[in-house]
């Protein structure tokens, strides 16, 4: 064989090679993309990779971004409560930056109306840094790429998934993408974690707290950035911001970790309601300050991760407009929930002070 | 722009060679192919941050300036004093002003602050292969090349971003040189079966192993704790990595620039089959140890001075070259080690020499501690920091706990307690689950160790330059342009391709 054959052989082949794994991505599409599930026998539980193509293909007029607090709730419930179709899309781990990728995508679409988006702080902490979780962030996936199909359709990755898709059961409700995992909620499940977190701040997590988060206004530097820029260019959707419950105890982690940490959490709050609340298309819930649930730790799983009844509660809340607040109402909340988690503090390490650590203090008010 | 790059890959590979054969093909001036190879390794740096384009530019143009003088000056010392000093002062701002500023800071309490600089791609690469080309003009061994041609041997996108650090007097020649058309196709299969190696290499390998690596050291970096099995599959992740990482780079900078009909200088020969430290860096990174001997160890003396001397001038030069990898007290760890490693050595062979007839290790003795003694060392150049290179010693060395992985080993309650009694204990190790990486440990090791190299697989088609301290024999295993090898390097290439869903840097990269 002379070279020019074999170079041309070589080229043809491995292009033949490649277009056949293209073209069969394309048809199952496990990711659905491009399509709605024609092979695909199921929808991936992916949701960093599958939520675009689930807000492209799937019809919603309101649609729920956020983390892992929200994650388990059905989309069909969430219909239910909000009396029109909604869409889960909320994402394990989310930080905001990927959050607000996603919401511009959803809006591009043009089928939603509603924006239910939580705002959650510990993701704003982390500034751009989209692979804070430690995958793989699919940026092509979010923004209109010419490279998408490259990267997306010629993968080995995408071909095992398409393989995983096609030989899985068929099931196309985007409610079954998670695995519904009996959770136990529990009192000692929330504190036993409260130790290992303290005891892995102790250990090793502070510089590494160090590094990872941004300088004091960074929360607020992020809302800027990435949350309100979408609220401004599309007035005629509607933004229900809400902060999620969470157990009191990681307040008192932040007040553990550092007295700045807790202080800038304070302010975020407070930031929310008067950068974003200034928007007529923008309604905030403040459910931290919804102590009747974050006060009782037999609500949690762990230190901040809740139940189905309370889950379902905010909606509720939300679509009766109520734990609805302004900037005047949030400058209250905040103060009073100070005070709260003073109380809620001593109360804590008074009751429990083999789970108190030294440095957690509470100052006289 | 990357090598394992779709954009590489698709348009600007293709374009590039579209471009330099068309020019060959409709006018018979070398030229104009020349002038567009130039343009393009121009806008291949480009694309990574145009504004060192201009850095790049203002190098080259500098430095071309001043070798001009040097070749026509009677003040051949000043000129040569004044070009290095330009150099060393570029890599120095770009590379080193924050690590002095950061040491001086804290050596004398200061809070000093200087601009966050990014370190501009390549600038050791650039910067060295200038610094040899004044050297050789100093020396009367180099006539002034044109411009273009002077800009297209330190540009020139193969070796540019990580090496092989080029001699003028290996490339030059051949840009210059009558192309011979009918060559064109051959150096074509050549150079597209060695980038389709490297890229195979890079991705489906390297890339592999650093999902096991890549763990551990930032771990470590947390300052958790890594336990002894832990450790070594991090560590010995890292080594393979490494190596295909290194070795993949410079398959496909050898593959590309033959494509285009030029042979570069080997740089990377199977390093870990080295039977001794000398050898090793005889194999890795083969024109660094090149430059560092010639335009450093040699000046300062080599071997030609007092055995206490020559000690020193080792330690120095692999204390300048750990240093020349990055700005941080580890890199410098790393090269003082190796340079520990390299007078060990010499003393062992100067002993050796001096009573013949005693002791003669096995050779598979020698590669085993010499691949020991180096993967011992990639900790101090992989970890961020000397606190987690500390935490990942304690786990090679045993004392952060010896537990087995739970997936890989179930035993009974009887063994358990013989495990338990031995000091070891079973549970859910977090960096270390199993069979998967032990597999993928296996494999690269054979590879590394029972495989002849991309070199000696091609080696009747004279794949590379080859340095005097290698001996270059063809394999069993015998590349030809045929059916069957295009069948293979056709699947190696497809499969490569299919894995580039990701755009992971290579490591060479921050050097």
């Amino acid at each position: 064989m002379k070279a020019p054959q074999y170079t041309r052989l070589m080229i043809g082949l491995s292009s033949l090679a490649v277009l056949v794994v293209v073209v069969f991505n394309y048809i199952v599409d496990p990711f659905t993309y491009y399509h709605k599930p024609w092979l695909a026998m199921n929808i991936s539980s992916n949701q960093r990779y599958g939520n675009p193509g689930l807000a492209r293909q799937f019809e919603y007029k309101t649609v729920l971004v956020g983390t892992s607090h929200i994650m388990e709730l059905r989309s069909d419930k969430l219909s239910e409560i909000m009396q029109e179709p909604a869409i889960n899309l909320s994402i394990n781990g989310g930080v905001i930056a990927e959050q607000a990728q996603l919401v511009e995508l959803i809006l591009r679409q043009k089928k939603a109306r509603t924006v239910l988006w939580e705002m959650n702080f510990p993701s704003f902490g982390v500034g751009d840094n989209f692979n804070a979780v430690g995958e793989e962030y699919p940026e092509y996936f979010y923004k209109p790429a010419i490279e998408t199909p490259f990267r997306y359709l010629m993968s080995l990755d995408t071909l095992l998934q398409s393989l995983k898709a096609i030989t899985a059961p068929h099931d196309v409700n985007i409610d079954n993408r998670h695995q519904q995992v009996p959770r136990e909620f529990s009192k000692e499940r929330v504190i036993s974690h409260w130790d290992r977190q303290v005891q892995r701040w102790d250990a090793s997590a502070r510089q590494a707290w160090a590094d990872y988060r941004l300088t004091e206004d960074s929360r607020a530097a992020m809302l800027k950035k990435r949350v309100l820029p979408i609220i401004r260019q599309n007035p005629e959707v509607e933004f229900k911001l809400f902060l999620p419950p969470t157990s009191m105890l990681v307040f008192l982690l932040h007040k553990y970790i550092g007295e700045n940490e807790f202080e800038q959490w304070m302010d975020f709050r407070n930031a929310i309601a008067e950068l974003a609340g200034q928007f007529p298309n923008v309604e905030i819930y403040d459910f931290e300050f919804d102590w009747a649930s974050n006060e009782n730790l037999e609500n949690f799983r762990d230190l901040e991760h809740f139940d189905q009844a309370v889950l379902n509660n905010i909606f509720v809340q939300i679509s009766r407009g109520e734990m609805r607040v302004d900037t005047e109402k949030m400058l209250a909340n905040t103060s009073l929930l100070r005070k709260r988690i003073t109380d809620y503090g001593r109360r804590f390490c008074g009751g429990n002070p083999e789970h108190c650590p030294a440095g957690l203090q509470f100052d006289a008010d | 722009m990357l090598f394992n790059s779709q954009v590489f890959i698709f348009l600007f590979l293709p374009m590039v060679l579209l471009g330099y054969y068309g020019l060959r093909k409709i006018t018979a001036s070398r030229h104009f192919p020349l002038l567009w190879l130039l343009l393009a390794s121009l806008f291949f740096y480009g694309w990574w941050e145009a504004r060192y384009l201009v850095l790049l530019l203002t190098s080259i143009t500098i430095n071309f300036i001043l070798g001009n003088i040097l070749y026509r000056s009677g003040k051949k010392r000043l000129w040569l004093v004044i070009g290095i000093s330009f150099n060393l002062a570029l890599i120095f701002y770009f590379k080193y002003a924050n690590f002095v500023v950061d040491n001086v800071n804290w050596g004398f309490g200061k809070d000093w602050e200087f601009e966050d600089i990014i370190l501009p791609l390549a600038i050791s690469f650039f910067t060295f292969q200038q610094i040899a080309w004044l050297v050789d003009i100093y020396k009367n061994k180099v006539a002034i090349p044109s411009f273009y041609n002077y800009a297209l041997f330190v540009s020139f996108f193969p070796q540019l971003i990580a090496g092989p650090i080029v001699h003028h007097s290996e490339v030059m020649p051949q840009f210059e040189k009558p192309v011979v058309s009918s060559q064109a196709w051959h150096n074509m299969s050549i150079g597209l079966t060695l980038f389709t190696l490297g890229l195979f290499k890079k991705v489906v390998l390297a890339d592999h192993f650093a999902l096991y690596a890549t763990p551990v050291f930032e771990a470590a970096g947390r300052g958790e704790v890594i336990t002894f099995l832990e450790a070594w599959v991090g560590v010995l992740s890292y080594t393979f990595q490494l190596y295909f990482d290194f070795s993949g780079y410079s398959d496909m900078a050898v593959g590309l620039a033959r494509m285009l009909g030029i042979v570069l200088p080997l740089n990377f020969f199977s390093p870990y089959k080295a039977q001794n430290i000398r050898q090793f860096w005889q194999r890795w990174n083969i024109t660094l140890s090149r430059f560092l001997r010639d335009y450093l160890y040699i000046p300062l003396g080599g071997n030609r001075v007092r055995a206490a001397r020559i000690s020193v001038n080792i330690m120095l030069t692999m204390l300048i070259g750990g240093l020349w990898h990055g700005a941080s007290w580890t890199f410098v760890a790393w090269g003082g080690l190796h340079g520990f490693y390299l007078v060990i050595h010499r003393r062992y062979e100067t002993r050796r020499s001096l009573r013949p007839g005693k002791f003669i290790p096995h050779p598979m003795l020698g590669a085993s501690i010499t691949f020991l003694a180096v993967t011992l060392a990639w900790v101090l150049f992989r970890a961020e920091s000397f606190a987690s290179s500390i935490i990942i010693y304690k786990g090679l060395f045993g004392f952060s706990g010896l537990s087995l992985p739970a997936g890989l080993f179930e035993p009974g309650p009887a063994l358990q307690a013989g495990i338990e009694a031995a000091g070891f204990t079973v549970s859910n190790l977090a960096y270390f689950k199993g069979l998967p990486e032990l597999l993928w440990l296996l494999a690269g090791g054979l590879i590394c160790f029972c495989t002849p190299n991309a070199y000696q697989f091609l080696a009747d088609q004279k794949p590379a330059l080859i340095p005097p301290t290698i001996r270059l024999q063809q394999s069993q295993i015998r590349w030809s342009e045929n059916f069957w090898w295009a069948m293979v390097f056709a699947l190696l290439l497809a499969w490569s391709v299919l894995t580039l869903n990701r755009i992971s840097e290579f490591l060479y990269f921050q050097f």
